[in-house]
């Protein structure tokens, strides 16, 4: 997986952001999925059809954290969304 | 009428209008809740068994959708549903009535009544003898049947599924109909004020109470998780927005604990 691809929410996925937190209904397991903190900064910059480096560098920016590492750590995550059918890339 | 919806169900088998005079009484009324009717439906309800339906064949208990000629197929282990348009639904069980039509309800009733910002909760509901309402939310076998069992017949309202909105910045409760135990009938059809939201945890061997605070997250998520009959793939933008908002307001204006207890506890004075 390049650090170019961009992705998005799928269309359908019902999510709002309350207190801070993104909640998102998957109807893949049909359960409801809170995020923390960085999860749901990282689900905003998708929301935007951010690619990889691209919020990689945002997180860089908002949190204490080198671009390797967050480069890493969004890959993997965005990974778990997609494995949910919760994204998909643009 | 059920819960606001007024449901006319039209018989077309002598098995069915069989079942229905032997299940309800002449003057049964599924709900006596006021005048307010918020939508009618038709429903023509169909035997299975005449049309050589087996419905072994569907053992999933989680509702399948599909599209039929671009209008919805709903299936689950006993009973078929095509709704033709918003006002009208074809009908298909057992010729019994635990089988099919029950859950038919429990399907449709949550569905249709979160157009109108009512939502069904999993849970048993008892009142204080203030006539203040405390639901219990909780996975199934956690204690949501026994909590009702220990309090007296006239103070339990429902142990399975309760109709919950939020109106002027209170918390309303009304059981349902909806194939759950009902003890108390005369106190069916009112609405209650909500005054606690105990999530069950599991019995406790300390023969007291124990109710501890839970976290916002854990708050939102217990609540999301016992809205019954709704499948977030089935539901649309607008009313994915309705749950959002009504756990929203729910959560301004009360909030859920961890609750545990035995069966020497006495519970009746936390309520």
């Amino acid at each position: 997986m390049s650090n170019h691809q961009a992705y998005k929410i799928t269309k359908g996925i019902p999510w709002q952001v309350l207190d801070e937190a993104v909640i998102i209904l998957s109807p893949a397991n049909r359960m409801a999925h809170e995020l923390d903190e960085t999860g749901s900064f990282v689900w905003l910059e998708i929301s935007k059809n951010q690619t990889i480096d691209q919020i990689s560098r945002r997180l860089t920016e908002e949190f204490d954290v080198d671009m390797v590492t967050a480069q890493k750590d969004t890959l993997s995550f965005i990974c778990a969304l997609e494995g949910k059918n919760l994204v998909e890339r643009v | 009428m059920c819960h606001g919806l007024n449901i006319r169900f039209n018989l077309f088998d002598e098995d069915l209008e069989k079942i229905i005079e032997e299940s309800f009484p002449r003057n049964f009324n599924f709900s006596l809740q006021g005048s307010e009717i918020l939508s009618h439906v038709e429903v023509d309800w169909y035997s299975s068994r005449n049309l050589n339906i087996i419905w072994n064949d569907y053992g999933d208990h989680q509702c399948s959708f599909f599209q039929l000629h671009g209008k919805r197929l709903a299936i689950q282990r006993d009973f078929a549903c095509f709704h033709q348009n918003e006002r009208k639904i074809l009908l298909f069980t057992d010729t019994l009535i635990d089988d099919g039509f029950f859950n038919f309800l429990r399907y449709f009733i949550p569905v249709t009544l979160l157009k109108y910002d009512r939502f069904i909760f999993h849970s048993s509901c008892v009142l204080n003898k203030e006539g203040e309402a405390t639901l219990f939310l909780g996975h199934s076998g956690w204690g949501k049947s026994t909590i009702t069992s220990m309090f007296p017949k006239n103070q339990a309202l429902g142990d399975d599924m309760n109709l919950v909105r939020v109106k002027d910045g209170k918390v309303l409760v009304e059981p349902t109909h909806l194939g759950q135990l009902v003890t108390c009938w005369e106190k069916q059809g009112e609405t209650y004020a909500v005054k606690n939201l105990f999530w069950l945890n599991k019995a406790n061997t300390e023969k007291k109470v124990v109710i501890k605070n839970m976290s916002a997250t854990e708050q939102r998520l217990k609540i999301l998780g016992s809205l019954s009959g709704l499948f977030w793939d089935q539901i649309g933008e607008s009313e994915s927005q309705k749950v959002f908002s009504f756990l929203k307001n729910l959560l301004k204006n009360t909030s859920v604990k961890h609750f545990s207890f035995s069966l020497t506890s006495e519970v009746t004075k936390y309520v």
